[in-house]
């Protein structure tokens, strides 16, 4: 899967968490950044990635996925290591 | 954007879950379920949490919601649930919840037993364990007086010594279910206590997918994200029940849905049912909880595509577990089943809402869905299914079962003679007086509580107020000197009626406000609410009360008694934009109006 593809369907979770069909997501989204963003969206918004992409992001990793980017960054990785 | 919302809600909100699905899509979920045109019930919750209790909060929303309740929440700081309890808290009291939820798991054990203690030592260990719960419920129901729901608690994920854990007193397991023991019993000796077993649904969802270390850890989740959809969806139906919203009636298809094969086409010898098949035992064990459903009130109904003669034929089959006497009203006729339901419903003196529709066939489904929406139609086409769906739904859940309940059937059965007989009298004045009417009209005493308490959430149709009460609501109006509480049983040639007619009324001066004033359907035009009102007006002159003031609140229910005060008497002082009414009776004006019922 390429990051594009990564991207979009990250796009479809935030705006079904968000409840915003026109959210545009861009990778410099943070949680400083997103008002809605909060520790508890974040707790559902991993749990949706995980879903989403089969995949177990390890639990020291979570609290600091602040970012897109780097939930991007590491979709990809478990991807690869699975 | 309404077809969205059906989707959305048949698709996420019913059994079974999909977890990840209601929890990704949560806030289009609630937006759409807000956006209904009902009447809503508003109620406080009160969620006083051992571990993190948002996401439970809600979903929990979602599912109230779903079922009209609109909920607000106050919520502990978390782990602070003892304290609140035991302290009281300012927030709390402000808040003046209407139920509270206790949400612990075992993850709130304070000290387990550990292998090697003495059994005494463990006993004492678990009378600590026990009382620190008891305390904070008998400060909660005295503090807030209102229900209490209360998890147990659920079988610890690892067992140390093995199978012996649950057997021996050293053991987690065995702990467990003796502190559930004294919480059962706790829950068997008080009121408004209700239980919710987590236990079970630990068990059914997986221990060990309940339970996830590291949502836990991370975020102090009680159980993993995942069982929380399922987790509220059972919580809900306690508070669904308790609010009256359960459902009351079982309409079910003949043909291949309470028994195999077609009873017109194939004769009542070659019909499926019974032991001596696997296809038979199957839609036997159907029958056996739909007998069971029965016994605890649930009235059962039929409505089929038959001869009526065949219908009844096949349900005096030797194997037929359900008998014709077994069911409140038969519709066995060539009728679209949209048309009976609405018959059954009118026949019972029911709401469409309270019916629940079980046919193999999706065609039939689909007619009573789309012409009947209010109807709860089961998405099923086997016996086992159907059971499944009704066990799960949550539909009939029990939090108070009354004598009432179990004597529900026979009711409706001696109602279908008393249609009977009033067919065969000359006029409806003669019907009443051939009835051999006895009522027995008294202040709110405790051993009928439980039931006044049941009427006030279940009646719908012939409730002025409907003011929602729970039973110490009840209680508090029995012992409050500045009330007139009335409570009719009513009797007649064909059996007992038990309760049925609430009034009460708070006295200020020399005017009294009725608060409740309702009656169930099962004894509409009898002229009991006559007799309540003889004896309501005896009741203000005792108290020196000259007038009495009654209030008429318009839902989408309850427009038969739109106009009963003025009926009465009354005149009508003022009417709202929302058809709210306040009218006036004065009590020197009264001249008896009942002359049916004997008052005994």
């Amino acid at each position: 899967m390429s990051r594009l593809e990564v991207f979009e369907k990250l796009q479809e979770i935030f705006m079904d968490l968000l409840d915003d069909e026109e959210f545009q997501l861009s990778e410099d989204i943070s949680m400083d950044t997103l008002k809605d963003w909060d520790s508890l969206m974040h707790i559902t918004l991993i749990s949706s990635i995980e879903d989403e992409f089969s995949l177990h992001i390890p639990s020291d990793d979570i609290p600091n996925l602040k970012r897109v980017e780097m939930l991007i960054d590491v979709v990809l990785r478990e991807m690869r290591q699975r | 954007m309404i077809h969205v919302g059906h989707i959305l809600e048949s698709e996420l909100l019913s059994y079974p879950l999909d977890s990840d699905g209601l929890l990704r899509k949560k806030k289009a979920v609630k937006r759409v379920l807000l956006e209904q045109d009902i009447q809503w019930l508003d109620k406080r919750i009160a969620v006083l949490g051992g571990s993190t209790t948002n996401d439970i909060q809600d979903c929990l929303e979602l599912f109230l919601l779903q079922n009209g309740i609109r909920p607000s929440f106050y919520a502990s700081e978390y782990n602070r649930y003892w304290e609140n309890a035991i302290f009281g808290s300012p927030g709390l009291e402000t808040f003046s919840p209407d139920i509270i939820f206790i949400h612990t798991t075992s993850r709130n054990i304070l000290r387990w037993p550990v292998p090697g203690m003495e059994p005494q030592e463990i006993d004492a260990l678990l009378q600590n364990q026990f009382e620190h719960f008891r305390a904070m419920w008998s400060q909660l129901s005295e503090r807030y007086r209102c229900p209490i729901i209360q998890n147990n608690f659920e079988r610890p994920p690892y067992r140390l010594m093995g199978n012996r854990d649950i057997s021996d007193c050293c053991g987690k397991s065995n702990f467990i279910y003796r502190l559930n023991g004294l919480l059962y019993d706790y829950a068997g000796s008080h009121t408004d206590f209700f239980v919710h077993d987590i236990d079970y649904l630990a068990a059914q969802f997986g221990l060990s997918a309940w339970q996830d270390q590291r949502y836990w850890s991370l975020y102090k989740y009680g159980l993993s994200l995942k069982a929380i959809p399922e987790f509220a969806r059972d919580l809900s139906h306690i508070i669904c029940s308790i609010y009256g919203k359960s459902k009351k009636a079982v309409t079910l298809d003949l043909d291949n849905t309470l028994w195999g094969g077609v009873v017109g086409d194939d004769g009542v010898n070659s019909l499926i049912m019974g032991p001596e098949t696997p296809a038979g035992e199957s839609f036997t064990t159907f029958q056996e909880y739909l007998r069971d459903l029965k016994q605890l009130g649930v009235l059962l109904t039929v409505n089929s595509k038959n001869e009526q003669a065949n219908a009844l034929a096949g349900l005096r089959h030797p194997s037929c577990v359900l008998k014709p006497e077994d069911f409140a009203h038969i519709a066995a006729n060539w009728l679209s089943k949209d048309v009976n339901m609405i018959d059954t419903a009118h026949a019972l003196n029911l709401g469409l809402s309270s019916f629940v529709f079980v046919d193999d066939n999706p065609a039939e489904r689909e007619i009573v869905r789309s012409h009947v929406p209010e109807v709860t139609v089961l998405d099923g086409s086997t016996p086992e299914r159907f059971l499944e769906l009704l066990d799960h739904s949550g539909f009939f859940e029990v939090t108070i079962l009354t004598k009432d309940d179990l004597a529900r059937s026979e009711m409706y059965r001696a109602n279908a003679l008393r249609t009977e007989l009033e067919q065969s009298c000359g006029s409806y004045q003669d019907y009443l007086l051939s009835l051999d009417m006895r009522a027995c009209i008294h202040s709110f005493t405790p051993v009928y509580m439980q039931r006044i308490a049941q009427l006030t959430n279940k009646s719908n149709q012939f409730n002025l107020t409907t003011k929602r009460c729970t039973e110490s609501d009840i209680q508090r109006m029995a012992q409050d000197p500045t009330y007139i509480t009335l409570c009719g049983q009513m009797e007649d040639k064909f059996g007992d009626n038990g309760v049925v007619a609430v009034a009460a009324g708070r006295i200020e001066g020399r005017r009294v406000h009725i608060e409740l004033w309702l009656m169930s359907c099962r004894v509409l035009k009898r002229d009991m609410e006559l007799a309540m009102f003889d004896r309501f007006v005896d009741e203000c002159l005792a108290q020196s009360v000259d007038e009495i003031i009654g209030y008429y609140v318009p839902t989408s229910k309850n427009s038969m008694v739109r106009e009963l005060y003025g009926q009465f008497g009354f005149d009508k002082t003022s009417e709202d934009e929302q058809g709210n009414t306040v009218w006036t009776y004065y009590v020197k004006d009264h001249i008896p109006k009942n002359k049916v019922i004997r008052i005994v």
